[in-house]
């Protein structure tokens, strides 16, 4: 809304997962955008499971049909192939800025691991085989990494090299945070209000 | 609680209101449950565990995340012959049901002149302090009583949960039950069987005569506490439980306030504009001659619940408030 009145060149992208299509809101703002002609990309990542549920018990018909029943054109994509993201997402970026309107992008992911921390014993609604399928061939950083060796664009040292960095940084970021002290009890109300 | 001849044996919170719901389940073939991962997660509490082996889907029902159409649609059901217990994992999901609950629940029985009936649960979480944030720790109960129509249930240990929730599935109106999820693994004796607690009848949980305490749900352990402390000091505390906000038990609220002279209202809601300010209200206008002190409020900060631990602690009632503001009540700090 703010792009549109603005005029700044600016597009939204609003990320959810397939649970979310559950709530009503969802179709209240898609026909408002594109009654609107908003600059707006729903990105839906859909990872199969609302919450503990797999959506087959949540989802009924066709999630990008939803989406073009307010006049809003979708795509769906693997979502674990990143150069496909990137185009198709490119695409209807371009769209969306260029005065198209709202656009859906569907993509078809995983969630690795629990819905939160404390979603460690998961085979009541998975199986660890279909999570250990989706790790080992279906990682986008691995495949794309494939990728890249491939085409010749990096080899695998440096890949490594990048990862154990990344590992590093992490790392320290997570000691960082745990030598940190706690907040001062006054600080509680802090930020409360602008 | 009322003199029973049923026998008890010990359960934890989130087992006795389980036994409510089985029993009632199997008595009236009408109840059923549906909310987010009620089947076979038993929601993320696990308080249902089981259930849906006994009842099956159809009665233990998984829905999307759709709070405001589901409970619409317990609502048409309740309407048209059903019982059922709509099920919101966390007390800050309700926003998403309210135009449901306060604009169509609570009032169709009034504008159709008393033609149609709500005979409906809403069974929501509430309380703080695990670790939860902003968005997963808030207890706004005061939410639903300030709307007529609804009745709200706080019950504060396993045998309360128990009679309560039988009599809220019972109850042709829509009724919401709060539960602290901190607690559901407090233990107590629970009677088997027909145990039925009436709505709008307190509980005296501890009698005292220096000081009344009022406490709702979680708050009730932490004002038994505080009154254990101020044992050391001769001060003998009377610590009462509504146990249902709406309707209210007033007559044993003012009787306890005239009989004592000072009063504390604990509740975990935000203290300000909160169920606190009601309670407080009722007391000073029905013992207003009899109190020594204004009644004091203990509620939760004017804060979003905050995540981090110390932070989280510090916005919510402990024992420690509760006896200070008590010493400071009866001019002993």
């Amino acid at each position: 809304m703010s792009a549109k009145r603005l005029g700044n060149g600016r597009v939204a992208v609003c990320f959810f997962g397939d649970g979310a299509l559950g709530q009503g809101l969802l179709y209240e703002v898609m026909n408002m955008a594109s009654l609107w002609n908003l600059p707006v990309i729903y990105v839906c990542e859909n990872n199969l499971y609302n919450e503990y549920t797999h959506n087959s018990e949540t989802i009924a018909g066709d999630i990008l049909t939803r989406a073009k029943g307010f006049g809003v054109p979708g795509e769906s994509v693997d979502g674990q192939n990143v150069q496909a993201v990137y185009d198709t997402a490119k695409k209807l970026i371009d769209k969306a800025r260029a005065g198209g309107g709202p656009q859906f992008l569907l993509c078809s992911t995983y969630r690795f691991t629990g819905h939160h921390v404390g979603d460690v014993n998961r085979e009541y609604y998975r199986s660890k085989q279909e999570e250990q399928l989706w790790k080992t061939e279906r990682d986008p950083i691995t495949l794309f990494s494939n990728w890249l060796i491939d085409q010749k664009i990096a080899d695998r040292a440096r890949l490594d090299q990048i990862k154990s960095e990344v590992e590093a940084e992490m790392k320290k970021a997570v000691q960082f945070a745990m030598d940190s002290p706690y907040p001062a009890v006054d600080k509680v109300d802090q930020d409360v209000y602008a | 609680m009322p003199e029973t001849m049923l026998e008890t044996r010990e359960l934890t919170l989130g087992a006795a209101i389980k036994e409510a719901l089985v029993e009632e389940m199997r008595r009236d073939p009408t109840v059923f449950i549906l909310g987010e991962d009620v089947a076979e997660a038993g929601t993320v509490y696990k308080v249902l565990s089981g259930m849906v082996d006994e009842f099956g889907k159809d009665r233990v029902l998984d829905t999307p995340i759709s709070e405001a159409g589901f409970a619409g649609i317990a609502v048409g059901a309740a309407m048209t012959g059903m019982r059922p217990i709509v099920d919101i994992m966390f007390g800050d999901f309700i926003g998403l049901t309210m135009d449901q609950m306060f604009n169509q629940a609570a009032k169709i029985h009034y504008m159709s002149g008393g033609k149609w009936k709500v005979p409906m649960v809403l069974r929501a979480t509430m309380g703080a302090t695990r670790r939860s944030a902003a968005q997963h720790s808030q207890s706004l109960h005061a939410w639903m009583c300030h709307v007529p129509g609804l009745k709200v249930v706080m019950p504060s240990t396993p045998a309360d949960a128990k009679g309560l929730w039988k009599t809220a599935i019972r109850d042709d109106n829509p009724v919401v039950i709060f539960e602290d999820k901190m607690r559901y693994g407090l233990k107590g004796q629970v009677p088997t069987g027909e145990h039925l607690i009436p709505f709008g009848v307190a509980d005296i949980k501890r009698a005292g005569d220096d000081l009344t305490i009022v406490a709702t749900s979680s708050m009730v352990e932490v004002s038994l506490d505080a009154a254990k402390m101020l044992e050391e000091y001769d001060i003998s505390a009377e610590v009462i439980d509504p146990r249902t906000l709406w309707p209210l038990d007033e007559k044993t609220l003012i009787e306890s306030a005239k009989k004592t002279s000072r009063v504390i209202v604990v509740d975990e809601g935000y203290g300000r504009f909160g169920v606190n300010a009601e309670l407080a209200s009722v007391i000073a206008e029905g013992a207003f001659y009899d109190l020594e002190a204004p009644v004091k409020r203990i509620g939760a900060m004017h804060v979003p619940i905050p995540f981090s631990p110390p932070l989280e602690d510090a916005t919510v009632p402990t024992p420690q408030m509760v006896f200070e503001a008590a010493l400071a009540l009866c001019g002993k700090s």
